[in-house]
């Protein structure tokens, strides 16, 4: 039955949900939960913000499912809201911060920023976590168009052609885009690269 | 070598990481790198980046697809449903059988005219055309109540009759500006509300 699932388009399981079968929308959960996640929290830069954020939209797109396109893919609906979603929130947050002018606490840099490690030498553990606050610090200093690409094709895992609907450009300039912020992304991590 | 074409292997580069390149145009990548050590070392530092991005998902918390269906609110377009017509299909089918029951034993007294579930149908049929009729009625003195205020509230005095005027006007007025509202303004209420709407 597993293995039936996971044959199973994006379009077959809305279709079985709109017709009143609700467990397959899990199925959909499933599929996108970690992408979906991980794309949050490199935005957010909080994790338990990022599941309530993904939880969120889930259930925003579940309300809203008999309006799918189907000339669409699912995953470019999706992150569409999502990004939205985050957007919102990051104003909010910065809404929040100015008016009680407190440091970068609000920014949510609570130690999130390890690599999961199974290392269980103290000095892998430093390493990882050295090196996944380089690589967040590295994706901070990018512009944001640059990082908003590099989140979405690395975390979200859209193709290119994904990213450029949901970002309503050519293909060709999302290619040359997205080569400019990986370029730029890899000048940034060089000192992590080189070791 | 000129430097357009040491350009272009460097963006091949990193189309193969996404797996974009032909086999034509792996091969003459693979080519070029043997004789290129400094897109040798771009092809390893960009490995190593991709390693590194790769190891710094982070995994979804436990139960958090369950979580999300547990949250699941009855969406509107679940009324549309068949499951609903189902549900009222299975109330009429009760509400024939029942009838068929007590019209059944009703007309074993009578001459048996009709077969139960017929008389049955036939009842059910009568029920719903009174309720029709009823709400028929309802809806008719309803208007002619409305009439009647408006008539009363016309034929008033003057001021009355003129702020219930202003009133109406006010409020085309206000219907006829929503309708009007330029097509951004609603596109933008839409994407910051509940509608994610692809266009």
């Amino acid at each position: 039955m597993a293995s039936e699932l996971l044959h199973l388009s994006d379009l077959e399981l809305i279709t079985a949900v709109l017709q009143g079968n609700q467990e397959r929308y899990g199925d959909l959960v499933e599929r996108y939960q970690g992408r979906l996640v991980n794309y949050l929290f490199r935005l957010l830069r909080n994790l338990d913000e990022a599941h309530d954020l993904a939880q969120e939209v889930f259930l925003k797109v579940y309300q809203a499912l008999d309006r799918y396109d189907s000339r669409y893919k699912f995953s470019t609906w999706l992150f569409r809201v999502a990004r939205n979603a985050a957007i919102d929130q990051i104003r909010k947050r910065r809404v929040q911060l100015v008016s009680t002018d407190r440091g970068g606490d609000s920014d949510g840099g609570s130690g999130t920023w390890e690599f999961p490690s199974p290392d269980p030498n103290p000095y892998g553990d430093l390493r990882n976590k050295e090196r996944g606050e380089a690589l967040q610090t590295s994706i901070d200093a990018l512009p944001w168009e640059y990082r908003e690409l590099i989140l979405l094709r690395h975390f979200g895992e859209l193709s290119y052609e994904q990213i450029a609907k949901l970002k309503e450009m050519p293909l060709g300039t999302v290619k040359n885009k997205l080569f400019r912020a990986r370029q730029m992304l890899k000048v940034e991590l060089r000192g992590f690269l080189e070791n | 070598m000129n430097s357009d074409d040491h350009n272009t292997y460097l963006e091949w580069l990193f189309l193969e990481s996404d797996n974009l390149l032909t086999p034509g145009e792996r091969g003459r990548l693979r080519e070029h790198l043997g004789t290129c050590d400094s897109c040798e070392t771009e092809r390893q530092s960009l490995v190593a980046m991709n390693q590194i991005l790769k190891a710094s998902l982070v995994p979804v918390r436990q139960g958090f697809s369950a979580e999300v269906m547990t949250a699941l609110q009855p969406a509107g377009w679940e009324a549309k449903s068949p499951r609903t017509w189902v549900a009222a299909a299975i109330v009429l089918f009760l509400l024939t059988i029942g009838a068929a029951l007590l019209t059944g034993w009703g007309a074993m007294d009578d001459a048996p005219a009709l077969a139960p579930l017929a008389a049955a149908s036939v009842a059910v049929f009568d029920f719903l055309q009174s309720s029709a009729l009823a709400g028929a009625g309802l809806l008719s003195a309803s208007w002619r109540g409305i009439g009647l205020a408006f008539s009363t509230l016309l034929s008033g005095s003057p001021w009355t009759a003129a702020s219930f005027i202003v009133l109406v006007v006010g409020v085309d007025l206000l219907l006829l500006k929503l309708l009007l509202r330029p097509k951004g303004h609603r596109d933008s209420a839409a994407r910051s509300g509940s509608g994610p709407r692809l266009r």
